[in-house]
């Protein structure tokens, strides 16, 4: 994996939580669990709405991590790793899973095409004066066409970079800024101009 | 290094140095942008408009509740302890991972649905509203219930089989068992009370109304459910409790699908609306203080302070977060006696002495300040 950016002193713990959860540390790996779970938790539910699979999803990326811990690679680029393998799962879960409503990779594709042209709903922007800023800024995102919801997540979110972002997503770098400029016209459209300046 | 004195608002919210800065906020970047920030006064704006909007878009894109993440890390814990033991006894197959109740919601379905004929026959007895499922559930559980109804004319001090206190308002019930189980501590409430709740970090504390439902590990808190009002509210004394809906059916106690939980903190609350059913966080209306809270209320003498000083005091003497710049407000300085004043009398107070206004976001306090230089 590379990035062009410096390790983060965050990621360097992360590095060497991985390097002693191989070695067998079982502290090692619980506290791995621990700082990871929420990122991986709320990047999931950019795609899916059940929480119970999603949490079923966790815990099975990250038990198969231990139970193979001798044989997996070392990284320092833990959290990406992470990320990616746990996307990996999840896509073939929910398509696993196709009875229960969810959103699959496939349908992420076709719903991007769909609406990706599409204007914002302009009835919650008057709305919008009546809810906090938390609570619109939701609701702008849950807006956004999915991959766009992806790409604004692992921005705002992991603070990831394109390049990282581009590997995560397999797609292009330019893709990834296509997203964000697209998602940026689209939340600027929707929310008060106060959070913008 | 890019030229950051040309960058817009959208520049510096896709800037990956940024971006670290507010969301990972490691000392290196820390270091940087405060030295950068004070090599160009002229963009503090500009950079804390930023700032903010990368961390509220941070904080709308957090689902999970701490006691969640609680709950589902000991669970990978324990089963990754399971795995182990298993692992011992058959080196081969890790590949068997529990998993939740997934399976058995597929078996319980298929059993559903064979039954259902037997259930339509005793459809009319199955409890199906919160209070009844409560009911239910408890007997099943924990057995016998008690059911203390206050039809006195005062509030009325109740003490619960933990030794937690309940302040019942008048007209209310409260319902929990004679004993709790060794997991959770579950009561159901219709009306108003103020709980007074014993720590115990493994026996949660839930209290149940129709609307909502609030989830604690120890803490001090009103929930108010009065079954004609048009909103429910839970309004936070001490500690952090986590409010969410009550599903209209099905499992207490139980996230629902897509509904987040609210974490409140000191002197927040929330308030569900019936008619739409949502959530909304706000401050109270008069905060109070949640150190010193039996004191007198202190005489606090400010000579020459630093402002941001007396935030941090506020801050920690409410437990609400107060937004400012710090790097602005240098050079504020607050000459005062503060007494038995609210908060937002101080705040008034403070801002017309160092050319500040105040806002109230989202259950915190931001500072908009010209500078004091």
């Amino acid at each position: 994996m590379t990035s062009a950016q410096p390790v983060p002193v965050d990621e360097q713990r992360m590095a060497q939580l991985w390097i002693r959860f191989k070695a067998d540390d079982e502290k090692a790996f619980d506290q791995l669990v621990q700082a990871r779970y929420r990122v991986l938790f709320n990047y999931a539910t950019r795609f899916t709405k059940d929480r119970d699979l999603i949490k079923d999803c966790i815990q099975d990326l990250f038990l198969e991590l231990w139970n193979r811990r001798a044989a997996i690679v070392e990284t320092p680029y833990v959290t990406i790793y992470l990320i990616k393998a746990f996307r990996n799962n999840l896509f073939r879960r929910m398509r696993r899973e196709a009875a229960r409503p969810v959103v699959t990779a496939e349908m992420l594709e076709w719903e991007t095409v769909a609406t990706d042209e599409l204007t914002v709903d302009h009835k919650w922007i008057a709305d919008e004066m009546l809810m906090s800023t938390e609570q619109s800024l939701r609701q702008a995102v849950d807006q956004l066409p999915k991959r766009q919801q992806e790409v604004v997540f692992l921005k705002f979110y992991e603070g990831l970079n394109n390049d990282d972002i581009a590997q995560v997503m397999a797609v292009e770098k330019q893709t990834v800024a296509n997203f964000l400029y697209r998602a940026m016209t689209q939340l600027r459209a929707a929310l008060p101009v106060r959070l913008f300046a | 290094m890019p030229d950051y004195k040309t960058y817009t608002f959208d520049e510096f919210i896709l800037d990956d140095r940024f971006l670290r800065w507010v969301l990972k906020n490691e000392p290196a970047d820390q270091t940087f942008w405060n030295e950068w920030l004070q090599a160009n006064p002229d963009k503090v704006d500009l950079v804390l408009a930023a700032r903010q909007f990368v961390s509220q878009m941070q904080q709308a894109q957090e689902e999970l509740s701490d006691e969640e993440l609680t709950n589902e890390v000991a669970r990978i814990q324990m089963n990754r302890q399971k795995v182990q033991d298993l692992d011992e006894l058959q080196p081969l197959y890790p590949q068997q991972t529990p998993t939740r109740f997934m399976n058995w919601a597929r078996i319980a379905a298929a059993i559903t649905l064979i039954g259902l004929g037997v259930l339509a026959f005793f459809y009319w007895q199955t409890p199906n509203t919160p209070l009844a499922i409560y009911q239910h559930t408890v007997e099943q559980h924990a057995g016998t219930l008690q059911e203390i109804h206050n039809t006195t004319n005062a509030s009325q001090l109740v003490r619960l089989p933990d030794g937690s206190k309940v302040t019942l308002y008048k007209g209310s019930r409260v319902s929990f068992p004679r004993t709790f189980t060794a997991s959770k501590r579950e009561v159901f409430l219709i009306g108003e009370a103020f709980f007074d709740v014993v720590r115990r970090p493994k026996q949660p504390f839930m209290v149940f109304t129709n609307q909502l439902t609030t989830q604690v590990l120890g803490t001090s808190f009103t929930v108010r459910a009065y079954p004609d009002d048009k909103e429910a509210k839970v309004i936070v004394r001490t500690g952090k409790v986590s409010v969410f809906k009550t599903p209209p059916s099905g499992k207490l106690g139980e996230l629902g699908g897509n509904e987040p939980a609210l974490i409140l903190t000191p002197n927040q609350q929330v308030t569900f609306q019936t008619h739409d059913r949502q959530l909304e966080r706000s401050l109270v209306a008069l905060p109070e203080p949640v150190v010193n809270p039996m004191g007198q209320p202190q005489t606090l003498i400010y000579e020459h302070t630093p402002v941001v000083s007396v935030f941090k005091k506020l801050e920690v003497a409410y437990g609400i977060m107060i937004n400012y710049d710090a790097d602005l407000l240098t050079g504020c300085e607050l000459t005062a006696e503060f007494g038995p004043e609210s908060l937002f009398e101080k705040l008034d107070l403070i801002c017309r002495a160092t050319n500040s206004t105040y806002e109230v976001l989202d259950a915190q306090i931001v500072i908009h300040s010209k500078g004091c230089r």
